[in-house]
């Protein structure tokens, strides 16, 4: 299984990184919102993990490109960031996410599982 | 003596007596003093006008007098400044011409659309405090700003002949809120980043020395530790988003969903001191107006407080009943009384009192104030019930959704 992490902070690349190659899985780390979605087509993931702010371009702004590229539109995405006001929550879901999750609240097996679940899904 | 008596009735009659201070022969003299003493009321009256005139020109804030078909027949200083215009100008002019007025999607509003409209026609007597929120006004140079509106109608002979609009450009509070806005999204993510970071570190460091008992009560503290920082953001965030009066996020809520789902997630909790979580339903429990995950927040944080300050061993009583017009919530558990002269600051932001800093030294003394600021901000009142030897028990109310 393929995954996409876009995250701007070094260390949480780093984990996350490094929990989902223990778990099996392919790993493409992008820091900025920029070269998303050029990354998003060119790896084809099979999950997309989402940071919201992030430089260059913010993360409700990538989701929307992803979801207008033909290449793109039925990857999951599943947003990670610590904003955790409810508009922001409101606004990711209303672009297509398929969740969304304040890092803090979840230990990162957590995230895991969340992933692998929606891997299951058929979409 | 009785001639001229009657010759004076009789002139009356004829010739209504001039006031005492008035000569009734038209003197040079007397006319002139006439014109004197008009020429002092129309001074007077003059002088008044322009009080009332330099008056309006002075309030700080804009104002713009319509006639009955929108038409602008007055308008202050503020009024042009704060629009841009020249003189006059707009004068003579009717209202949605020279101020064109934008709902936050920049779409321009019709005469018909704004509230002036409504105004004249005697629809609405006053509409300042009903004001959308996100209305703006256009300037002559095309720029806009956001702006608060008080109108009322003015009557001449119990008719209305026009409008008068009071307004007050928004722009330094919208400023304010996105700051306050802002600050809230920096704070969530500086603060929030290094603390995920740490945690998701140490998931990853207990994994790797699982089994290794040297470091696990260590790398354990850290955890906890961290997982206190992650609280104490929370419920710093909280505040600000309520106090910035951004937490009113209200919608439709099965009560004993919400109540069930806080007991649910804290009965491990609960279990580690041997306590356990009883809740009684009372019937005809449906649905509130509120805003989910705070009400979550202070249902749990009630509950959590039971469990902590709580002997072991015992139960925590969770109770819904349904009265009239509302809900009232209760947590109840058995423990030590919360001496009296600590209860009167219980819901005071960051207090703690003797007591509770003894048995939880951990505590931030947020949890209570939050609990009553979002209760009161959702139309409910919070409050100690009963404190005794056999234990403690807070409730609060929700009304009831009709």
């Amino acid at each position: 299984m393929k995954i996409l992490i876009i995250e701007d902070e070094e260390v949480l690349r780093k984990v996350l990184r490094e929990k989902f190659e223990k778990e099996k899985f392919t790993v493409e780390v992008v820091s900025d919102g920029e070269r998303a979605l050029a990354t998003a087509k060119q790896f084809a993931p099979d999950l997309v993990l989402l940071d919201i702010m992030l430089p260059k371009k913010n993360g409700l702004e990538v989701l929307a490109a992803l979801r207008e590229d033909p290449e793109c539109e039925r990857m999951p995405v599943i947003m990670l960031s610590n904003l955790g006001e409810d508009e922001k929550i409101t606004r990711a879901l209303a672009l297509g996410a398929v969740d969304y999750l304040v890092k803090t609240q979840h230990p990162i097996n957590e995230v895991v599982e969340k992933v692998k679940n929606y891997l299951l899904k058929p979409y | 003596m009785i001639m001229s008596t009657w010759i004076t009735t009789l002139a009356k009659k004829i010739v209504p007596a001039p006031p005492a201070d008035v000569c009734p022969f038209s003197c040079d003299q007397c006319v002139s003093a006439q014109a004197d003493e008009m020429r002092r009321k129309k001074e007077a009256a003059e002088a008044e006008k322009a009080q009332d005139e330099a008056i309006l020109q002075s309030i700080g804030e804009g104002l713009i007098v319509t006639d009955k078909n929108g038409i602008i027949i007055k308008v202050n200083r503020a009024c042009e400044e704060m629009l841009g215009w020249a003189g006059d100008e707009a004068i003579g002019k009717k209202i949605t011409d020279m101020i064109p007025m934008e709902n936050e999607f920049r779409k321009r509003m019709s005469f018909e659309e704004r509230m002036v409209a409504n105004v004249l026609t005697g629809a609405m007597f006053r509409s300042g405090d009903r004001t959308p929120g996100n209305t703006y006004y256009v300037r002559k140079d095309n720029t806009r700003f956001p702006v608060k509106i008080l109108l009322t109608p003015f009557f001449l002979a119990n008719r209305i002949v026009g409008s008068v609009a009071v307004f007050h450009d928004m722009t330094r509070e919208h400023e304010l809120e996105r700051a306050k806005t802002d600050f809230i999204s920096l704070a969530s993510h500086q603060l929030r980043t290094p603390l995920a970071a740490t945690k998701w570190a140490l998931d990853l460091f207990l994994e790797e020395t699982a089994g290794d008992s040297r470091y696990k009560a260590r790398l354990d503290d850290l955890y906890m530790s961290n997982e206190r920082l992650i609280e104490l953001v929370n419920s710093l965030l909280d505040i600000s988003r309520i106090e910035a009066g951004r937490a009113v996020n209200r919608i439709s809520v099965n009560l004993a969903d919400l109540v069930t789902r806080a007991c649910d997630e804290l009965r491990a909790l609960a279990e580690k001191k041997g306590q356990t979580i009883q809740i009684t339903l009372g019937k005809e429990v449906g649905t509130v107006l509120v805003d989910p995950l705070l009400f979550h927040e202070v249902v749990k944080n009630l509950i959590a407080n039971s469990i902590d300050y709580g002997f072991p061993n015992t139960t925590i009583s969770v109770g819904v009943e349904r009265t009239p017009l509302e809900y009232r919530i209760s947590v109840g558990n058995v423990g030590p009384m919360i001496p009296r002269e600590e209860r009167e600051m219980l819901f005071d932001k960051f207090y703690r009192g003797a007591s509770a800093q003894q048995i939880k030294p951990t505590g931030s003394g947020l949890g209570l104030y939050i609990a009553r600021t979002v209760v009161e901000a959702n139309g409910g009142s919070i409050q100690l019930d009963a404190s005794d030897e056999h234990g403690t028990r807070f409730s609060f109310t929700i009304p009831a959704e009709h």
